[in-house]
């Protein structure tokens, strides 16, 4: 018994001091003030508390033990006390925060001002950048490529009446790029129309935004550059693979820009085009990811321009599929497709989802009658059931080339995640090609 | 105590705890005489507060002399009384920011 008292006394000692003396350290390096309150208020009583137990059972006398105890409990008490009101008395006294405090939650709540016994010093404000900007090295050795049609071959007649003469193509990368860049230059072709190539749009490296430990922002940055360096080589390969084929291509006029920007600044570099080519599956930190969050996806929310998303290539679109859900946006699917003028001699044939639920069976009425009166075949397919099991529904899309989306993705989990499949999801994954109109 | 069943383990241990936080000291010295602002200082020395209570319950132990443990105790209600003195001043005359030159 005394021994195992021994054993734990010894133990105590030596761990608590050593919290404490790391304690010490945080109120060393921890960047601001408040951070460093914080190493010293929990670290600090928690290693001074061990070292206190740890004296009390070495005596092994009840008073001593006694008294470590009392002094255990007053610190316990005392030390949260204490550090609100110095935490408190910093912010008013207009100590400065750290680069890395996320947000300032007493701002308006607290006065700040100055407490220094130099009069002539001012309240320090808080850095206005979160992460510090340091020298981004940005990729400014690819020239802007661009190389008008050949004259001789451009009268050749435009065999697709398509309304989309100018057309974009992302270069994002992934393992369906090269099919979507033949897919791009098939269509360039057949309007008649230019084709721009447009490598790393919609593309941002990882970065972490959120609090960081001592010797994070590091690895924050080792993350960062790491996700750059990947989505620079997968540009690469895929502006070269693209002005491989521009150069096989000469009746197409091309170009071939690379800009790298936040998905959110991508609507600002689609000005001036009709229509975007995506490759399916491509997420915006340059990595796979589901359905829902790819840029094509982002783009389509948007509804700035029709985007096709291409996982496979095909020559010659001769079923197309129109995916009708409750949402109002499914109403339009008809009215998107002619209005891109693509695939007019494909059969299209209609999928409604569940239609019990409002909305559904008058939206394919309608649309049905809008295809009709343009001459296109309409077929009406049996109802989707919304408990449908994937099995049944994937041979059923195998004879379709392509089809027509509101949205990448309605997935949504139900009460306890009862719903396991999505159809806008389905469909994206087995048809080759998806119009997001 | 120092005839417990394994002689010397205990003021050995309180040895070496004492020069891990005789160490610990160094950090918050520098945090002491460096630190930028008022409040790294009164942080500085709460923090010192605690090191010192660890030290009065190592000499406790060393010098196998339980009333060094009240001294603990003592230091510990000080620190924190220390503490929130400083609070208080930091806090009452601190003056509103001067208007300076806009940036």
């Amino acid at each position: 018994m005394s021994a195992l008292r021994e054993i734990l006394a010894a133990l105590l000692l030596v761990g608590g001091a050593a919290v404490v003396a790391l304690a010490a350290l945080g109120v060393a390096r921890l960047p601001d003030p408040f951070s460093r309150m914080h190493a010293a208020a929990k670290a600090g009583v928690a290693g001074a508390g061990l070292l206190l137990l740890g004296a009390g059972l070495a005596f092994g006398t009840t008073a001593a033990m006694l008294t470590a105890l009392a002094a255990v409990g007053f610190l316990v008490l005392t030390a949260p006390v204490a550090s609100h009101a110095l935490g408190r008395a910093a912010y008013v006294a207009g100590a400065p925060l750290g680069a890395a405090s996320v947000a300032d939650a007493l701002s308006g709540v607290l006065d700040r001002r100055v407490f220094d016994i130099d009069p002539a010093r001012t309240a320090r404000p808080r850095p206005t950048a979160l992460v510090t900007p340091r020298e981004e090295p940005v990729m400014s050795a690819i020239p802007e490529f661009r190389r008008p049609a050949d004259p001789a071959l451009r009268g050749a007649p435009a065999t697709d009446r398509v309304a989309l003469r100018r057309v974009l193509c992302c270069l994002v990368g992934g393992p369906h790029q090269a099919e979507a860049t033949a897919q791009a230059f098939d269509l360039a072709a057949r309007a008649g129309g230019s084709l721009t190539g447009l490598s790393g749009a919609g593309l941002e490296p990882r970065m972490w935004r959120g609090p960081l430990p001592v010797g994070g922002a590091f690895w924050a940055d080792w993350v960062t550059s790491r996700s750059r360096q990947r989505i620079r080589e997968n540009c690469a390969a895929a502006l070269q693979d693209f002005q491989g084929r521009a150069a096989a291509a000469p009746d197409i006029e091309v170009a071939a820009r690379h800009e790298e920007g936040q998905a959110a600044d991508l609507a600002r570099t689609l000005a001036g085009h009709d229509f975007v080519v995506l490759p399916a599956g491509m997420g915006p930190h340059g990595v796979a990811c589901a359905p829902g969050e790819e840029i094509g996806a982002s783009l389509a929310r948007a509804r700035l321009l029709p985007v096709l998303r291409v996982r496979r290539k095909v020559a010659e679109v001769r079923s197309v599929l129109l995916v009708v859900g409750s949402s109002p946006a499914c109403g339009t699917l008809a009215a998107g497709l002619l209005r891109t003028g693509l695939w007019p001699n494909a059969a299209v044939s209609i999928l409604p989802v569940a239609d019990y639920r409002p909305g559904v069976a008058a939206a394919v009425e309608a649309q049905a009658e809008l295809l009709r009166a343009t001459g296109r075949k309409v077929r009406l397919l049996s109802s989707l059931e919304l408990e449908f099991e994937l099995d049944d529904l994937r041979p059923r899309l195998a004879t379709f080339d392509a089809a027509v989306l509101s949205c990448l993705s309605t997935h949504h989990g139900g009460f306890f995640d009862m719903v396991r499949n999505c159809a806008h999801e389905t469909v994206a994954d087995t048809v080759p090609i998806v119009l997001l109109p | 105590m120092t005839d417990g069943l394994i002689p010397g383990l205990i003021p050995w241990a309180a040895a070496l705890a004492a020069a891990i936080v005789t160490l610990g000291l160094l950090p918050v010295a520098f945090r002491l005489l460096v630190g930028p602002s008022a409040a790294d200082r009164a942080i500085a020395t709460d923090m010192l507060g605690l090191l010192g209570a660890c030290l009065a319950a190592l000499t406790a132990v060393l010098a196998v002399h339980a009333a060094f443990l009240d001294i603990a105790l003592g230091i510990a209600l000080v620190g924190f009384l220390a503490a929130v003195a400083f609070a208080r001043l930091m806090e009452r005359a601190s003056m509103p920011p001067a208007p300076g030159p806009a940036e």
